[in-house]
């Protein structure tokens, strides 16, 4: 037959050592939760910092009626007609593309002879 | 001015439409002989669109609007048009880590470069500004959404170098796509291939754009080739002679590391993007070039030659050329 428990009691009352277990995991318990509440906490102000950094430093603005950020972070706020590069026949444009892109092919020296209609130079 | 040409590229014929703009010469090439009205026509009226939304040098551009209402924290509306330019010019900026920046404006006009550069030329009166790093292409923000731009009063964007080569991309995309025809659009040696023959495009590669004793001629199939360089579109300063290319970091010409920069890229954006940054790179260069995996040619100021990531040698053996190979990350 168990005897009933009271809520704040010990279930150890009439054994001493019990009693001390108890307490010991009783005080164990409290120092985990204030351990978790401290690292929720901390979790929590980090992720805020971040949100908050991320819009006051210089390169990663931001503005509230964009939906999101191209890959190089500021100046340009997104919108399907954000610009980049690309070879694309239609002329549009590449908003994901953040970095310089390499050509299909590499030049080749032209045939010996081979006139060409333009020259590249700086202008 | 403007002259239609022909000229011959293995067995296929090509047609040439050369004229002058900008202080610069505008060429397209097609495939088939019969489109080369109707393409310079369409490119002439792409240059129209990009010069009235991004030249600095007349009052009634649209930038130009932009400058005069620009004001801390208040959204400027903007054109479409004004908005791919600008968009193109942030994307660089941002490809480049600031290498290439638009807000350079003011440190141009501080060079003496506030008009077109035929009036330039002969020389400006003043003095060398101090060094002051530009305002930075991150306080310029673009809501593509909104269609706004939002940008600190007092800056004055240069979007030059990007809008020309967007220009390109985008007349060679047009050309291709309403002709149906192979098409190369050279704008100041900037150049986009769309459809190109078997053997692409043959062109030259030179200091000075359109010289025609260019040491070296290659093959482009596809996307882009730009070159910058240092050698034209030099003044004197009261005195001091300067260029074009500014370093964002200093707001001066760049120090004279590279006489001019040749690369291959995708695009002709991604191209003149390239090239323009490896001019303020300087030494770090080849490395940045290489491991993006750009083809380049770079002229030394003292007119030594490296190639980097499989452009081909110069004739001749490859004599005064060395080829780099990459020894690092991107920047």
């Amino acid at each position: 037959m168990t005897t009933p428990r009271r809520a704040g009691s010990s279930p150890f009352r009439s054994d001493p050592r019990g009693t001390a277990r108890y307490q010991r995991d009783a005080a164990l318990e409290r120092s985990r939760s204030v351990t978790k509440g401290i690292a929720f906490a901390s979790v929590a102000a980090v992720a805020a910092a971040g949100v908050y950094l991320s819009q006051s430093l210089p390169g990663h603005s931001a503005t509230s009626t964009s939906s999101s950020t191209t890959p190089a972070g500021a100046g340009v706020v997104s919108g399907s007609s954000a610009s980049s590069s690309g070879d694309d026949p239609s002329g549009s444009v590449n908003p994901n593309s953040s970095g310089v892109s390499a050509p299909a092919s590499a030049p080749v020296q032209a045939p010996v002879g081979q006139q060409a209609p333009v020259v590249s130079g700086s202008s | 001015m403007s002259r239609p040409t022909s000229a011959d590229a293995g067995t296929t014929h090509l047609a040439v439409h050369r004229t002058t703009r900008w202080s610069t010469r505008i060429e397209v090439v097609v495939t088939d002989p019969a489109a080369i009205v109707a393409a310079s026509r369409l490119l002439d009226a792409e240059l129209d669109r990009t010069e009235a939304v991004a030249s600095r040098f007349r009052a009634d551009s649209e930038i130009n609007r932009l400058h005069r209402a620009a004001a801390d924290g208040v959204p400027v509306p903007v054109s479409p048009g004004l908005a791919d330019a600008l968009g193109a010019a942030l994307w660089a900026a941002g490809a480049t880590d600031g290498a290439v920046d638009p807000t350079v404006g003011a440190a141009l006009c501080r060079l003496g470069y506030d008009r077109d550069f035929a009036e330039v030329a002969p020389g400006v009166t003043g003095t060398m500004p101090d060094p002051a790093p530009v305002p930075g292409w991150w306080s310029v923000v673009l809501d593509t959404v909104a269609g706004t731009v939002t940008m600190p009063a007092g800056v004055v964007l240069d979007l030059g170098a990007t809008a020309k080569a967007r220009a390109a991309d985008r007349a060679a995309s047009t050309i291709a796509e309403q002709l149906g025809c192979g098409v190369l659009v050279s704008l100041g040696g900037d150049i986009a291939v769309r459809n190109a023959p078997p053997s692409g495009f043959a062109i030259g590669v030179a200091d000075i754009c359109g010289d025609p004793d260019a040491p070296v001629a290659v093959c482009v199939a596809s996307g882009g080739l730009a070159t910058s360089g240092v050698g034209h579109r030099r003044w004197s300063l009261g005195g001091d002679e300067v260029h074009h290319v500014v370093d964002p970091s200093t707001g001066l010409p760049t120090p004279p590391v590279w006489r001019t920069v040749t690369v291959a890229a995708a695009s002709c954006l991604d191209a003149n993007t390239a090239s323009t940054a490896s001019l303020v790179l300087g030494p770090e260069a080849p490395d940045w070039l290489a491991a993006h995996d750009l083809p380049s040619r770079l002229v030394a100021a003292d007119g030594s030659i490296v190639t980097v990531a499989g452009w081909p040698d110069d004739p001749g053996t490859g004599i005064g050329t060395r080829t780099h190979a990459a020894t690092g990350p991107p920047r």
